[in-house]
C-alpha cells in the first residue's frame, strides 16, 4: 500500500495507533490496519491520533470485529505485493489464486453474525469509510432480498407499511414497469 | 440470516440507515426492477431507489419497459448497464433514446443472441445510435443487431467507445463517429467482430489506442491519428478475398499488433520512429504463395531497431499438404525483448523456434508461450523432420539474462529445447516456469527437479504452476517452488 518498497518500510509498519471504542475501550493497532478506514487515514495525515482515536459512534464489541476484519485485510494486501512481482500475468497463478480463495473464506465466516451486528457493522464501516467492509456487509443485505417480495422484505426486516392503501395504489402505478 | 440475540424485537434497523448506505445495499441487488419494488415497502422507501447513480437492467427484464424505468427515476445517471437476450432493433429503439439524454457517464448494452455467431443474419432492420452528448463511455456487445450511426451530434464527453459483434447497417456504416468532428475527446476506440463494415475512417486529433478486429467485410482502412500510442489489428483483411488498402498516420505509435494481411503496395505506413513494440505472426508451414502475404516478412523488413517484439507462430494441424515456410523468414529487427508464441498444435517446435531465436541473437529477455492443445499430432507426423540441426549446432545467446516459459507441460520436445536453451544462454540469471495447468503439483515438482539438473548453480530458478479456469479448487495454498 502507501508505504511500500521503502527504507521506511519497517519503521511504517511498526508505527501503533490507539483507537478508543465508545465505551472507552483502547485498541492498538499497526498503522497499515488502521490506514484500511479513510476516515482514520486522514486522521493520520492530518497529525490529529496523538493520544488515541476517539470513536464515539463505535461500540468495543463491534470496534474489535472491524480491526479482525481490517488486520486480515491489510495483511492481505501486503501479501498480494510481495507476490506477484516477477511473473507478469500473476493473477492466473496458482498461488495468488489460493491466497484469494483463502481471503473469501475469511469474508465468508466473518459475515457469521445476527442481523443486529451486522447493522452495526455496516454504520461501522460507513463512518470509518472502510470500503471493502461496507461492500461486504451491504451485499449481504442486497443477497437477502434478492427475489423477494415486498411483503416477504417488510416481513424479513420488521418494516412496517405507514403508506396508506391509495398511496401504495399510486407507487405501484408509478413503478408499474418492476413489477411486471 | 438468523435473528438473534442483541436484536430487538421488531426493531425496524434496515430503515434506519442513511439514504446513502441504503443506496449502497440496492446498488448491489443488480437489478434495477429489484430495487424499485422497493418503493412500496413504506413512506421511508419511497423516493429510495429513485437516488440510484447506477441503474442495471439484467435479462430478465422486459426491454420494452427499460424506457418506463428511465422516466420514473430522477437522479441523475451515471452508469446505465442493460443486458437482453435475442433484442429486436425496435425494443432498443424504444429505451435508448430516453437514456441519450439523461445518461452522463456509462453506458453498457449486451444483448445475447444464442446461436448467431455462427450463421450469418439477414437484413432484419437496424437502430439508430442515438447521440450520448454526456456519455464518456459506450459499450455495446450487439450479438449481430442492425446498427447505424447518427448522421449528425457530438459526442463531446465520449473517452472509450467499443463495439463488439455488431452488424452496421446504414448509409454511413461508422462515417466519421470516430473523428474529431464528432468524438472530440475520444481516447479509445475499440471494433471487435464487425459484419457491413467496407470502410473504416478515424481521423482524430485526441485517439490513443485503437483495436480493430475481425471487421471480416473491410476494404478500406485510413487512420490519421498524430497521438495514437498503441493500435492493435487483427484478422480484418485476411478474411475477406477482395484486396484491400489501408493507409495508416500515426507518427506517434508506441505499440502496433498486426495480425493481418501486409503488402507494402497496398498497405501504407506513415513514419513510426517512436515505435517501441511490434506483435506479429508467421505461418510456419503453408502453400508457397502465403510468404507473400505474410506480415511477418514485409512489415519486419521495414524497422531496423526495436524494444520489443511479439511474435505468433502457428502451426497447422495437419503438416502434410503444406511446406516449411522459416526459410521465407530472413530477418528480424534489432530486438532487447522477445515474446514468442508457438501455437504448435502438438508439434514438435524446436526447429522453428531455433530459427527465429537465430536471428534475435542479442535479446536480453525471452517469453516463450506455449498454449494448449496439447493434444500429440499423428504418429509418423513430419513436424520430426523439420530441420534437426537445432539438436547439434550451436547458438550464442549472450546477452539472454531472463528466460519466462509459460503453459510449460513437460512434453518431451518442450524439455529438449529447454535443454538447449541452457547451452545457448551463456549468461542467463533467472528462469521462471509457469506449468499448464493439466500438470499436477508433483508432476510440476518432478519435471522441475529435472530442469535444474540442467540448469547451472548461478542460474536463478522459479515455478509457478497455472490456475484452472473455473474449475479450479485450490487445494493447498502454495504451489510454487525456487531454487534460491
Amino acid at each position: 500500500m502507501a508505504s511500500a518498497g521503502s527504507g521506511d518500510e519497517k519503521a511504517a509498519a511498526a508505527a501503533m495507533i490507539t483507537l478508543i471504542s465508545s465505551d472507552n475501550e483502547k485498541f492498538e493497532v499497526t498503522e497499515a490496519t488502521a490506514t484500511l478506514s479513510q476516515t482514520i487515514r486522514h486522521m493520520i495525515e492530518d497529525g490529529c491520533t496523538d493520544g488515541g482515536v476517539p470513536l464515539p459512534n463505535v461500540t468495543s464489541k463491534i470496534l474489535a470485529r472491524v480491526i479482525e476484519y481490517c488486520k486480515k485485510h491489510a495483511t492481505a494486501a501486503a501479501g498480494e505485493e510481495g507476490s506477484s512481482s516477477s511473473f507478469s500475468d500473476a493473477a492466473f497463478l496458482e498461488v495468488d489464486r489460493a491466497f484469494l480463495e483463502e481471503l473469501e473464506e475469511f469474508d465468508d465466516a466473518f459475515l457469521e453474525v445476527d442481523r443486529a451486528t451486522l447493522f452495526d457493522l455496516i454504520l461501522a464501516a460507513n463512518y470509518l469509510d472502510i470500503k471493502g467492509l461496507l461492500n461486504l456487509t451491504c451485499q449481504k443485505v442486497a443477497d437477502s432480498v434478492k427475489g423477494k417480495t415486498p411483503e416477504q422484505i417488510r416481513e424479513m426486516y420488521n418494516i412496517v407499511n405507514d403508506l396508506t392503501p391509495e398511496e401504495e395504489a399510486e407507487i405501484r402505478r408509478e413503478t408499474q414497469w418492476a413489477f411486471e | 440470516m438468523e435473528l438473534t440475540g442483541g436484536e430487538v424485537a421488531g426493531e425496524d434497523r434496515l430503515s434506519e440507515l442513511p439514504d446513502d448506505v441504503l443506496v449502497q445495499i440496492l446498488l448491489r441487488v443488480d437489478a434495477a426492477d429489484t430495487a424499485a419494488r422497493t418503493s412500496v415497502l413504506s413512506r421511508r422507501w419511497r423516493r429510495v431507489w429513485a437516488l440510484l447513480p447506477v441503474l442495471f437492467f439484467g435479462g430478465s427484464c422486459k426491454p420494452h419497459l427499460i424506457g418506463d424505468a428511465l422516466g420514473a427515476h430522477q437522479a441523475a445517471l451515471l452508469g446505465l448497464s442493460v443486458e437482453t437476450v435475442s433484442a429486436t432493433p425496435d425494443s432498443v429503439a424504444a429505451w435508448l433514446p430516453v437514456a441519450a439524454p439523461r445518461l452522463a457517464g456509462l453506458l453498457i448494452y449486451e444483448n445475447a443472441a444464442p446461436g448467431i455467431d455462427t450463421e450469418e443474419q439477414g437484413d432484419e432492420g437496424a437502430f439508430e445510435l442515438p447521440c450520448f452528448e454526456k456519455a464518456t463511455i459506450i459499450s455495446l456487445d450487439l450479438g449481430f443487431l442492425g446498427l447505424s450511426m447518427p448522421p449528425a451530434g457530438v459526442f463531446t464527453c465520449l473517452t472509450n467507445l467499443s463495439l463488439k459483434r455488431v452488424r452496421f447497417d446504414g448509409p454511413f456504416e461508422l462515417g466519421d463517429t470516430g473523428s474529431s468532428l464528432r468524438c472530440p475527446c475520444l481516447l479509445v476506440l475499440k471494433i471487435h467482430n464487425a459484419r457491413g463494415l467496407l470502410t473504416v475512417t478515424v481521423c482524430s486529433e485526441s485517439l490513443h489506442l485503437m483495436e480493430l478486429c475481425t471487421l471480416q467485410d473491410l476494404e478500406q482502412l485510413t487512420v490519421a491519428a498524430p497521438l495514437l500510442c498503441e493500435f492493435s489489428f487483427r484478422r480484418c483483411f485476411a478474411l475477406g478475398s477482395r484486396r484491400p488498402i489501408a493507409s495508416i498516420v500515426a507518427p506517434q505509435l508506441e505499440l502496433l499488433h498486426w495480425e493481418d494481411f501486409y503488402h507494402s503496395s497496398s498497405v501504407h505506413l506513415g513514419k513510426m520512429e517512436h515505435l517501441q513494440s511490434l506483435g506479429t505472426y508467421f505461418f510456419a508451414y503453408g502453400s508457397a504463395s502465403y510468404s507473400l502475404i505474410s506480415p511477418a516478412v514485409g512489415l519486419l523488413l521495414r524497422f531496423k531497431a526495436l524494444r520489443c517484439l511479439t511474435f505468433t507462430l502457428f502451426y497447422p494441424l495437419d503438416l502434410g499438404k503444406y511446406n516449411y515456410l522459416m526459410e521465407h523468414m530472413t530477418m528480424l529487427p534489432d530486438i532487447t525483448s522477445l515474446h514468442l508464441i508457438v501455437i504448435a498444435m502438438g508439434h514438435a517446435f524446436g526447429a522453428t523456434s531455433f530459427h527465429v531465436l537465430g536471428m534475435c541473437s542479442g535479446i536480453t529477455s525471452l517469453k516463450l508461450t506455449l498454449p494448449a492443445p496439447k493434444t500429440a499430432c499423428p504418429s509418423g507426423c513430419i513436424c520430426g523432420q523439420q530441420p534437426p540441426n537445432w539438436k547439434t549446432e550451436g547458438l550464442l545467446l549472450n546477452c539472454l539474462q531472463k528466460v519466462e516459459i509459460n503453459y510449460f507441460s513437460g512434453l518431451e520436445h518442450e524439455v529438449t529445447f529447454v535443454k538447449r536453451l541452457f547451452i545457448w544462454a551463456t549468461v542467463l540469471k533467472k528462469m521462471i516456469i509457469v506449468f499448464d495447468c493439466s500438470v499436477t503439483k508433483s508432476m510440476a515438482e518432478e519435471l522441475f527437479q529435472m530442469l535444474l539438473s540442467f540448469s547451472k548453480p548461478d542460474i536463478h530458478m522459479e515455478y509457478y504452476i497455472r490456475a484452472h479456469g473455473a474449475a479450479c479448487t485450490g487445494e493447498g495454498s502454495k504451489a510454487g517452488g525456487s531454487s534460491a
